[in-house]
């Protein structure tokens, strides 16, 4: 949970409030806005004067666009969603099987007459950005083009072409290259460049002239630039998911249908014939009763289309038309979420089971409960550190022989490499954070240490004690130490030992039964000096996990 | 009457005002007893005591990195000047450099490209004063123009930490001149007689009856008495873990260490979804697989993700080990176990656990954190007992305001995220997320009854509760921290 609040994959996005009261149709008091974007799950971010930051979540591509946020506000304030349509036209694009075995899919579209000005461009930029990024699995799975129609002369090839065959200026260059020169010169052949690199042969896109218009999932041709001038746009998505191209295509399509454009099919032709963008509606039942149950509410039918439409659907007979671009319908659960964003989250009232259950917590922090109780009234604080390490702190710099252990494959700092299986260099670090700190320190933990035996992994709980003072001794923690035991009721003996962290002749080992469980001594200087520490550190160590 | 070390004091300042040093200096009394004594004469009438402050600063963490490297804004915009690509920039720069080169006006986007601004030319011709200042700290020569520019600092993260320290100096009033001048003629035997311990002798001989025991001015500070404690996150750890079983939960048995099948599949993530990358996911590479269960859960979790989702699923890829990213990832086992028969529905489980994120650590993010989580599997559950469960929950933890937002979890539906509103700062701030578990989760583990279930941060109530600023304080455990904190 709470994959959304750590800002894993969200998206965000950026608009004018008067770009959005222009697609809407209407003023929106800043109150309208500030309530009804969050309530409709796109939480604000940022207002700066007219400009506004709002949070899209991965599940709703259709909102990256201050288009798509537009559609969905004007029937959340409305109450009734705009339908949309398509044209047919004789463009067609046909798929050459060379391509089949790299990036198989191509869809297309035709806007007409769209008014393009400094905004639209804009927006359109960051729609494809977004998808790019979030829905296209950065141009893996899915990569838009937008050209001016105007340019070019269908009908169009996509096929895969040798990379030193063809060259063309590709958009923002000024010369000529050829596809490997693309890859290797260009900044977006150099960022995009591994999704294809591999293959023998490159994707491309043509005209009937043999014109480049785009080379996906790198870049497009300088030839079909879109600009203020241009009035008639070709839609190119290409990928390896037939569903997200199509869903992609959508999507930008129907934004520059918000801006006016008139939208035609273009004809696809490859294993199979079919017409994009495909804007046929899916017709479902609407399950009133199973939605009213899991909602915990009792809405009519008829209050259900009600709420419903606000969200963009519409009633046929009984049934309920879901809106082409929302990609995110599977199932009736998601119907009844959009019933209780349109009433309203906090319009519900909330309630509370009603089955009687006994509650009961773990064996393990009862008797760890005990144990810092215990700890506390020896006058000892409690350090929470984490389990996250490296080697070289969790090893070396406390002499620690190493161990099997979890480690990480994708560190991104150097200071998180492995999971610990030792409190010990933790709690000597603890105390370096401390120098300040006035002396005695005693400090405790109970936590995680994590041992690996091939390749499973056991977690268990152990129990740390530092002391810190220029009085700390090896008596002092075995006095702590038989404190602990005698208290909690274990049986736990000790005999002399000898370990590379702790002085010579200053260090016993703990056990119980004839398992050993511990260790407790007085540190040895070199471990003191690694960490940086400059008074006598005593210290206990021992696993908690075979008293539970 | 006056105590001995009051006299001295007296003595001392008959030569004139002295600082604090000096007098200890003067009377070989200790700071401390010298200190006490001023101020009991001051509470006489007997001398004046200045006090002045001086504050002093030092660098933290990240003033530390930023003397060595630089600050992130500042290499943001030489890069930009040489005309690196925003991909090029590091986390870092990316993340802070960003943010403080627009705050500071030093870059524009153009075009979704990165552009210097005239504002950030000045700065790369002109130099960036905070690094001076930031050199001038650690080599402690700061002067008083460089105040405004420090007080930036101090309100920015860990960059600067500032400390003060008190400086007393006495003087002697009229009354104190008049005790002075008197006090080698006040009578020795006199003063003799008051003793300031009382012996186990005196007690049992009875000898206390001739002794005058000496008055104590008891206004006066004493030493700090420091207690041990318990960190203030296991102490709200406790708070939150109490109220769970007061309303019936059962705790979990639960791991840091998962298969992405558990992490992630099992809760309807499909195998391409950012969240699994590298970039936000810590992977292992001992063990680097985790074998998974022998059931038919496998199976049906499968056949769920190629339906829905369409796609080829992968058995190696949801083996792949990792660092469980939320405390969820325990939740469909406990549903398995249910079908199993290995436990009872309906049930409410929770645990309050370690979760962990491949992030760049900072004041807000850390890599390794907690999380409460939970589920109630029941019959009629509905999403309108998940709101009043939060709620319940939200109150009885001291947070009486809160409020609901759709969201989005690929293993709920409805999705919301929960916000409390917090009167000292007057703002609604974001908490956790929560849902009714998708079929597609409950279906292949036990899908017999509708499941609630929530992820919520356990750090961030506390460092509104402690009005903390930077999360890593937490996990730094400076014991100075620990004595003083209270939640």
């Amino acid at each position: 949970m709470a994959e959304g609040s750590e800002g894993v994959s969200l998206a965000s996005v950026t608009f004018s409030k008067k770009e959005l009261e222009a697609l809407v149709g209407r003023k929106l008091g800043s109150g309208c806005i500030e309530t009804a974007l969050p309530s409709l799950g796109m939480p604000i971010e940022n207002v700066e004067e007219e400009e506004i930051c709002v949070d899209i979540t991965p599940n709703r591509p259709d909102l990256l666009s201050v288009e798509g946020i537009a559609r969905a506000l004007a029937a959340f304030i409305g109450g009734k969603a705009k339908e949309y349509d398509a044209e047919e036209s004789d463009v067609k694009l046909r798929i050459d099987s060379s391509v089949l075995s790299m990036r198989p899919f191509i869809v297309g579209a035709v806007v007409k007459d769209v008014k393009i000005n400094d905004e639209v461009v804009e927006s359109l930029m960051q729609l494809q950005e977004k998808l790019h990024e979030t829905y296209g699995r950065k141009r893996r799975k899915v990569s838009i083009g937008v050209h001016n129609f105007d340019a070019v002369q269908p009908p169009f090839l996509y096929k895969a072409v040798k990379p030193r065959s063809y060259s063309f200026v590709p958009l923002g260059m000024e010369e000529k290259l050829n596809l490997s020169q693309i890859l290797e010169k260009h900044p977006k052949g150099r960022e995009y460049g591994s999704i294809i690199s591999h293959f023998s042969g490159y994707p491309l896109l043509v005209d009937s002239k043999e014109q480049v218009l785009s080379f996906p999932p790198v870049i497009n041709g300088e030839l079909t630039r879109v600009n203020r001038n241009t009035k008639n746009l070709f839609i190119d998505v290409t990928g390896t998911d037939e569903n997200a191209v199509m869903d992609a295509l959508k999507i930008v399509a129907l934004s520059l249908v918000d801006r006016g454009g008139k939208l035609h099919t273009v004809e696809v032709a490859g294993k199979r014939k079919f017409k994009t963008p495909d804007l046929r509606e899916r017709v479902v039942e609407l399950p009133a009763e199973k939605i009213n149950n899991m909602l915990g509410t009792n809405f009519t039918q008829a209050q259900l289309f009600k709420l419903l439409e606000r969200m963009g659907y519409a009633r046929t007979g009984g049934r309920l038309k879901v809106p082409c671009y929302r990609v995110d319908i599977m199932d009736w659960v998601d119907l009844a979420e959009d019933v209780a964003i349109a009433y309203g989250y906090n319009s519900l009232t909330p309630s509370l089971p009603n089955f009687f259950s006994i509650g009961k917590e773990k064996r393990s922090e009862i008797v760890e409960g005990r144990l810092k109780e215990l700890l506390v009234g020896l006058g000892f604080n409690q350090a929470v550190c984490q389990n996250l390490i490296s080697e070289r702190e969790c090893f070396e710099k406390a002499l620690l022989p190493e161990k099997p252990h979890v480690k990480i494959k994708n560190p991104k700092v150097e200071e998180y490499t492995m999971m610990r299986c030792w409190l010990l260099p933790s709690l000597l670090s603890v105390l370096f954070q401390s120098r300040q700190a006035e002396l005695p320190i005693k400090l405790f933990e109970i936590g995680d240490v994590l041992s690996l035996d091939g390749s499973h992994v056991t977690e268990s709980r152990s129990l740390a004690c530092a002391l810190y003072d220029s009085k700390a001794t090896f008596n002092e923690i075995k006095s702590m130490a038989e404190a602990v035991a005698r208290e909690m009721g274990w049986k736990v003996g000790m005999r002399v030992a000898e370990h590379p962290s702790f002085i010579k002749g200053r260090a016993a080992e703990l056990f119980c039964g004839k398992k050993k469980v511990g260790v407790l001594g007085e540190i040895h200087p070199q471990v003191i000096n690694n960490f940086g520490l400059e008074q006598p550190v005593a210290l206990l160590e021992m696993d908690i996990t075979s008293f539970f | 009457m006056l105590h001995q070390y009051e006299r001295l004091v007296l003595l001392s300042l008959r030569q004139g005002g002295k600082t604090l040093e000096e007098i200890s200096h003067d009377t070989k009394l200790n700071r401390d007893s010298a200190s006490r004594a001023c101020y009991w004469l001051k509470e006489k009438g007997a001398v004046d005591i200045h006090e002045t402050s001086e504050q002093s600063f030092r660098l933290g963490e990240e003033g530390k990195r930023f003397l060595q490297y630089g600050f992130p804004e500042f290499n943001l915009i030489k890069k930009v000047r040489e005309g690196k690509s925003f991909e090029k920039l590091s986390e870092e720069e990316k993340r802070v450099g960003l943010s403080w080169a627009k705050r500071k006006g030093w870059v524009d986007i153009k075009e979704g490209r990165l552009a210097l601004a005239s504002e950030g030319e000045r700065a790369l011709k002109e130099g960036h004063p905070e690094e001076t200042v930031l050199r001038k700290v650690s080599e402690n020569i700061t002067e008083k123009k460089d105040l405004p520019v420090i007080k930036e600092l101090l309100a920015r993260g860990d960059v600067l930490r500032s400390a003060e320290s008190k400086h007393i100096s006495c003087s002697l009033t009229e009354k104190g001149t008049k005790l002075a001048s008197k006090i080698s003629s006040i009578d020795k035997d006199e003063a003799g007689r008051y003793v300031n311990t009382l012996s186990k002798e005196d007690i049992v001989t009875g000898r206390w009856k001739e002794l005058k025991l000496r008055e104590y001015e008891v206004s006066m500070p004493v030493m700090k008495s420091l207690p041990g404690k318990r960190h203030p996150l296991d102490v709200v750890r406790n708070r939150i873990r109490k109220i769970f079983i007061e309303m019936g939960f059962e705790e979990m048995e639960d791991r840091l260490v998962e298969s992405s099948f558990w992490n992630f599949d099992a809760l309807f993530q499909p195998q391409d979804h950012p969240a699994r990358d590298l970039m936000d996911t810590f992977y292992l590479s001992a063990p680097e697989r985790i074998p998974l269960p022998r059931d038919e859960v496998v199976e049906r979790v499968k056949k769920v993700h190629e339906e829905k989702w369409k796609y080829k699923w992968s058995r190696e890829v949801a083996e792949q080990a990792v660092l469980r990213t939320h405390d969820t990832a325990i939740s469909p086992q406990y549903l398995l176990s249910i079908r199993k028969g290995e436990r009872k529905a309906p049930a409410k489980f929770f645990t309050v656990g370690r979760v962990y994120r491949n992030e760049a650590t900072d004041y807000k993010h850390l890599s390794e954190f907690h999380q409460v989580g939970g589920i109630i599997v029941y019959e009629g559950a509905t999403f309108r007992d998940l709101l009043g469960l939060l709620k319940e929950f939200y109150s009885k933890l001291g947070f009486e305001k809160i409020r609901f937002s759709p969201s989005y979890f690929p293993y709920t539906e409805p999705s919301l995220e929960v916000e409390v509103y917090y009167k000292d700062r007057k703002q609604w701030l974001e908490l956790g997320g929560a849902g009714v578990f998708r079929p597609e989760v409950c279906l292949p583990t036990w899908g017999k009854y509708p499941v609630l279930a929530w992820g919520l941060s356990l750090e961030r109530p506390i460092m509104l509760m402690m009005n903390m600023k930077d999360i890593r304080q937490f996990y730094r455990n400076d014991v100075s921290w620990l004595r003083e904190a209270r939640v």
